[in-house]
Order: C-alpha cells, then sequence, then structure tokens
C-alpha cells in the first residue's frame, strides 16, 4: 500500500496526491474504486451464501462441541471477510495491527477465564442456577 | 489546513491575536495521515473506540460462557427464538455493510447523488433490523419470556439488547450524514467522505458483532 500522505506536507490538502486523490492510503482513481466496488459486492455474495451454510448446519442439529466447532469456523470466516475487505483491514497501517493485536490477546483472555474452568463451573459458581427457571426439555440437555 | 492550528499563530501573534481567532481552530489531521501514526486521526480514533467494545462484547460473552457451562441445563436457541427472523436479520446487516462502503466508494467517484441514496438504504437497513427486533422482543414478552426469566434469556436481551443501542447509535449517525451531506460535501469533500468512512467501519463492527451473535444466541 503506497501511503502518499506521511510525505505531503501537512498544511496542503492536494499536495503529494500525484494524478488521482486518496484516501486514508486507498487508490482514488476510478478504475480502481470501480475494481473495489465488484469485490465489495463478491464479498456479499459469499456472506450471504456463508450464513445459509450457518443456518443449514444449526438445521442438523449435531452434538453440542461440532455444532459449537463449525458455527464459530463459518463466524470467524465470515467475520474475516467483513474485517478484511469492507474494514480495509488488508490494506490498513501497522499502528491499527498494533491495537487490534493487543484487543485480541485480551479479548482471548475475557474468554479463556471461564472456558478454563468450564469442567468444574458448577463447584466454582455456586448458587449460578437460581434464575434458571426455566428448564429446557430433555433432548436439548448438553451431555 | 489539514494538520495546521490556527491558533499557533498565536504564539507569534499575541494572545489576543489568538482569541481573536479562536473561532479558525480547526481539529488537525481530518482528512490526511499523521506522519507519525500513518492515519487520520478520526481513523485512529475509531479503531481505539471499536478495540474498547470488543472487550465490552467479551466481557458479555465471557459472561454467557460462564453461565452456560455451568449450568445444568440450556436451551437451544433454535428450540427457544426465530430463526427465520434472525437470519432475515443477519442479511439486512450484510447487506447494509454493502451499502455503506459502496457510499464511500461513490463519494470517492465523485457521485455525492448516488452516495445520498446509499446512506439512506442503509438507514433504512438499521431502521428494518430495529423493527425485526422488535417484533421479536414483543413476541418473547408476549409468551412471558422476560430478562429475570433465566440465564438464557437473560443473556439473550442483554446481548442483543447492547447489540440493538449500537445499531441505533449508527442510524443516528447515518441520518445526520444524510441530512448534512450537502453543506459538508461542497465545503470540505474530503473531510466528509473521511466521515463517512469511520462510520461505516463502526457499522461494520456492528455487523459483525452480529456474525457471532447470531450463531452463538439462534442455532446453538
Amino acid at each position: 500500500m503506497t501511503d502518499h500522505v506521511a510525505e505531503a506536507p501537512v498544511h496542503d490538502e492536494h499536495a503529494g496526491h500525484g494524478e488521482h486523490a486518496q484516501h486514508g492510503g486507498h487508490d482514488d482513481s476510478p478504475e480502481a474504486i470501480r475494481k473495489e466496488i465488484r469485490k465489495y459486492l463478491l464479498v456479499f455474495g459469499a456472506l450471504a451464501v456463508l450464513t445459509i451454510i450457518t443456518v443449514t448446519i444449526s438445521r442438523l442439529h449435531l452434538p453440542t462441541h461440532e455444532a459449537i466447532a463449525l458455527a464459530l469456523a463459518v463466524a470467524i470466516v465470515k467475520g474475516s471477510l467483513v474485517a478484511a475487505f469492507f474494514m480495509h483491514l488488508l490494506s490498513e497501517r501497522k499502528l491499527i495491527f498494533a491495537v487490534l493485536g493487543v484487543t485480541v490477546v485480551f479479548f482471548a483472555l475475557l474468554l479463556w477465564g471461564p472456558w478454563h474452568q468450564r469442567d468444574n463451573a458448577m463447584e466454582s459458581w455456586p448458587g449460578y442456577d437460581t434464575n434458571a427457571g426455566k428448564p429446557a426439555p430433555a433432548e436439548s440437555h448438553h451431555p | 489546513m489539514d494538520g495546521h492550528l490556527v491558533a499557533a499563530h498565536g504564539s507569534t501573534h499575541g494572545a489576543a491575536d489568538a482569541h481573536a481567532h479562536s473561532h479558525e481552530i480547526e481539529i488537525p489531521y481530518t482528512v490526511h495521515a499523521r506522519p507519525d501514526t500513518g492515519v487520520y486521526n478520526g481513523k485512529l480514533g475509531i479503531w481505539l473506540f471499536l478495540a474498547s467494545e470488543v472487550m465490552l462484547f467479551g466481557a458479555l460473552l465471557s459472561t454467557l460462557i460462564l453461565l452456560r457451562t455451568s449450568a445444568p441445563s440450556w436451551p437451544h436457541g433454535w428450540q427457544e427464538l426465530n430463526i427465520p427472523l434472525a437470519t432475515l436479520n443477519t442479511f439486512i446487516l450484510i447487506g447494509s455493510s454493502v451499502t455503506v462502503v459502496l457510499a464511500w466508494a461513490n463519494l470517492r467517484l465523485g457521485n455525492l447523488g448516488k452516495a445520498k441514496i446509499f446512506l439512506a438504504i442503509t438507514l433504512l437497513c438499521g431502521l428494518g433490523f430495529m423493527v425485526i427486533k422488535t417484533i421479536e422482543y414483543v413476541t418473547k414478552f408476549r409468551a412471558g419470556h422476560f430478562p429475570s426469566t433465566n440465564n438464557f434469556f437473560a443473556t439473550y436481551f442483554v446481548l442483543t439488547g447492547l447489540h440493538g443501542l449500537h445499531v441505533l447509535g449508527g442510524m443516528i449517525v447515518f441520518a445526520y450524514l444524510l441530512l448534512t451531506a450537502d453543506k459538508w460535501y461542497g465545503e470540505k469533500r474530503d473531510q466528509f467522505t473521511n466521515r463517512v468512512e469511520v462510520t461505516g467501519l463502526y457499522w461494520h463492527f456492528v455487523d459483525l458483532v452480529w456474525i457471532f451473535l447470531f450463531p452463538i444466541l439462534y442455532l446453538l
């Protein structure tokens, strides 16, 4: 990715733009933008198909662990498409990746805690179920 | 004048002069990137905000894991919730993510008219999402399901409610952008284009959160 701005005088709106203006490091030539638009529409198609796949998988009523793994795998692919193309992470600056990297680490820690304790959660959190008033049908219970 | 503080002249022309020109102060780096960060300030700001949002939703997802793994029984989402409506909402949000980037692309092409149409469609998508979510909520309330009913519905209402508030917030910003588009695009085209981009980044994040909430709450 080119970054014209770092070299451009900060007080000159159009200095260093060359033939076409740029926004945030994106090429603003009409050809490049039209190419981007086609890419966005393709990503939309992929997301739509993946949504149908997600719903179809859920109708198979797989065992809980397999269902969670598959559903999250598809969700991660969909999320990656959104982040990579719609949020332009493919062409983003290092600083943004640094911010995201720190965020991912702490997010993972946040989820790891209760997941790590899942096998003895009932002992660790006595009284956890005091509000679970409506029992689920027998066939829907977790093993 | 990007990256240039008019008030800085105050140091050479005196405090009184600076005060007289204080109304000319501009927020720096709204268009061009700061040389040290490589991005314009709005973009860095929205990414930092989104990082905090990840932690906010992360705390609630962590709570969901804790409650679900420690519960002796937990209903499947597909038994309790309306999958067709949620699927429709998924398509609506994905579609709105596309219309945002199309609005931004058209602004860069100089097509303000088309950009406004795409912003309006995005706003309508947000409205459609909220209407469907309201139908879902009302149906649940009529069936006697409230956040206090059990932990399943507590997490469902809290997570989807917080997400819905984010959709509402995005809609307010899109309405503002739409209403002020002519003025801003005429006066500060590049700055307005960047505003649409950062608002789009926020909206994509809202879409991204739903992409995970949909299977976690409805399908598992």
